[in-house]
């Protein structure tokens, strides 16, 4: 529903995604609070705000394969390693930081096409299978291939420098880090309009009919496979960027889920749902580690009663079984997830005072 | 020649075990069309209720296996109605996903009320091998893989010989026939998530009696997939077969191939040989192949 007093008076007004001047306002003054927030936020606040930024690239892309084209992916964490690993290699090369990020990503996407292809015979159960098989392949190569990642011991990321500078500290790598997600969420809302969103949207609703239509499945499913894993690769070469070391344990099968978890909170097919459903679980999941070490001075006996429990274990149980239920009742009671909240939220507001 | 029929051996046991807990998915899958990722969490769990009985509250084995087992069982039936039911007739994405999230949910929980330190499980059995013709078995391995095979005997007669099912088996061939033909689905439904349960808790005692008890058995639930995509997906004697397969070639390329690519190739080779297998032959060895019509 549009805002009162909005009228579609051309096709440039219809496609428009910001329409009134408030909107403007809103976008514009909202940019300007992201891009100043560095210079009065404590860095503990900037680093959960980064982790964000980085896991809200890293969703987009699976947006675009699940929620527009209706392919399943459990693997975004190993696409997210293959592109950070790449950059981080290119980067000890000595080649600067742009090329190897845009690296990262094409070499992350080509080897998502590669695991995608079983998309073109499998749907559903299978596809998801292919691609877990897909995460614990490329799990198991980030550990034991040392001659590129060193395994465990840690790959040490050179500090990224704009011109002079060195982005060292969490400030300075908060601007690059969000600038590059506007730039993402930018393009990721812009894909749902083109010629091959649309043919995202048709072969996600039925692949047979959006076949018979004309549409060249091979084609898209291959393109949706590669931009999202594309994405996965920004996210994985900003994710080296700021946390300087890589260890395989970053880009486990658990995140693979929660990523997924995150796309179904926040809602499936919508920009706004996943930085919705994205912030909405990390602050959680943020509550959670605040909270526990207290918790667990509590409940001492719970975790074994053996030793006590510590703030970390308590963290990791209580944070994957709240999430488990979180996920779980999203399904059944929302399934259409934060966005569709916030859509029946705008509709309320605009037609106040009247209930319909 | 002996080396490579003792990996063979080793194997053939191994995969008993996976049977077991692909056995637990297949009889899920095969009437509710729900695939339970959870099945290696749920095993966890269950193993880990059958630890507190016989070392916290030191009752004796005859009491708590079937204990531990019958717990697992209503818990089997808990998720059925809480979790699943209100999503019958959703997309398969939503039933994958709650699974998934009970994965989580269950690891979670293991984790706050046992810890995440590994305990020792008693032995019931001698731990001695046994050695036939020079080759080395495992007590326990043998027992697993025994158990294994009573099971798909018990499972094939209650499928073919009983009432029960025969109605597990029309709600699988469709859900709407069956109930028309005066089948209580919803029971069924029930009835399934409980064998499976029960199976899966079998499995994971077991599990956790070979090795020890840690959370690392949720894990290990993940490499029945494999074996089910191998078999088939809605195939009994696909989930015993795959097992076997898998678990000799698991241990066989873990054999072979460790030296070349530098150790842990056994984590990986299912998953490999899952990828094959979806790439050529992708309803698996046993399974029934769906075509699908607008």
């Amino acid at each position: 529903m549009l805002p009162c007093g909005t009228y579609n008076a051309t096709y440039a007004k219809d496609m428009a995604i910001v329409r009134t001047k408030t909107q403007w306002g809103l976008t514009i003054g909202g940019l300007i609070l992201l891009f100043c927030l560095p210079l009065f936020t404590p860095s503990s606040i900037l680093s959960i705000l980064i982790i964000m930024g980085i896991t809200i690239i890293s969703v987009h892309g699976l947006n675009i394969l699940t929620g527009l084209c209706g392919q399943l992916n459990f693997g975004q964490a190993a696409f997210m390693g293959v592109g950070a690993y790449t950059c981080a290699y290119l980067m000890i090369q000595g080649i600067p930081w742009p090329v190897a990020l845009i690296c990262g990503a094409l070499m992350s996407g080509l080897i998502g096409l590669v695991f995608g292809l079983p998309s073109l015979r499998l749907k559903g159960f299978y596809l998801a299978m292919a691609t877990i098989a897909a995460q614990f392949i490329l799990s198991y190569t980030f550990v034991h291939l040392t001659k590129f990642t060193r395994g465990s011991l840690g790959l040490a990321v050179p500090i990224v420098h704009v011109g002079d500078i060195a982005l060292k500290s969490e400030a300075s790598l908060f601007w690059l880090i969000m600038a590059f997600m506007v730039i993402m969420t930018f393009f990721a809302k812009n894909i749902m309009r083109t010629r091959a969103g649309r043919a995202f949207v048709a072969i996600r609703d039925n692949d047979l009919a959006a076949e018979i239509l004309g549409i060249n499945l091979t084609y898209y499913k291959c393109l949706a496979f590669f931009v999202c894993c594309f994405y996965a690769g920004v996210a994985g070469s900003l994710w080296a960027f700021y946390f300087h070391v890589l260890v395989p344990e970053h880009f486990t099968f658990m995140d693979s889920i929660w990523q997924v978890g995150m796309l179904i909170v926040g809602g499936m097919g919508s920009t706004l749902g996943v930085m919705l459903g994205v912030v909405f679980i990390r602050a959680i999941s943020e509550g959670i580690a605040v909270l526990s070490p207290k918790l667990a001075s509590i409940f001492p006996q719970v975790g074994g009663g053996m030793g006590g429990a510590t703030g970390g274990s308590f963290f990791i149980a209580l944070g994957s079984m709240l999430f488990g239920l979180i996920i779980i009742l999203f399904l059944i009671y929302e399934p259409r997830g934060l966005a569709h909240r916030w859509e029946i939220f705008k509709a309320t507001y605009r037609l106040r005072p009247f209930p319909y | 020649m002996e080396l490579v029929s003792q990996y063979i051996i080793t194997g053939i046991l191994t995969g008993g075990i996976y049977a077991l807990l692909a056995l637990s998915i297949v009889l899920v899958y095969k009437s509710t069309s729900v695939i339970n990722f959870a099945v290696g969490n749920m095993a966890m769990v269950a193993s880990y209720i059958c630890w507190s009985s016989l070392v916290q509250l030191e009752f004796p084995a005859w009491l708590s296996i079937p204990l531990a087992i019958g717990i697992a069982a209503l818990i089997g039936m808990g998720v059925e109605r809480l979790f699943l039911r209100p999503l019958i007739g959703q997309p398969i994405l939503a039933s994958m996903m709650v699974t998934l999230g009970l994965l989580l949910f269950f690891y979670g929980v293991a984790n706050l009320v046992w810890g995440s330190l590994w305990h020792p499980y008693p032995k019931l059995i001698s731990v001695e091998p046994l050695y036939l013709f020079g080759v080395s078995i495992s007590r326990m391995h043998l027992l697993a893989f025994c158990i294994g095979l009573a099971l798909l005997g018990i499972l094939s007669y209650f499928f073919y010989r009983t009432r029960a099912g025969l109605n597990m088996r029309a709600v699988a061939e469709g859900q709407d026939l069956a109930r028309s033909a005066g089948v209580n689905v919803k029971r069924v439904f029930s009835q399934a998530w409980a064998l499976a349960a029960v199976v899966g808790a079998i499995a994971g005692i077991l599990l956790a009696m070979i090795t020890t008890l840690t959370l690392d058995i949720g894990e290990l639930g993940l490499k029945a997939f494999p074996v089910i995509i191998l078999g088939g997906l809605d195939s009994i004697l696909g989930a015993v077969v795959g097992g076997i397969i898998i678990g000799v070639l698991e241990n066989l390329s873990g054999a072979f191939l460790d030296p070349i690519f530098g150790g842990g190739v056994k984590e990986v080779a299912p998953y490999a040989i899952m990828l094959l297998v979806l790439l050529f032959k992708p309803y698996g060895l046993f399974g029934l192949v769906r075509i699908e019509r607008i």
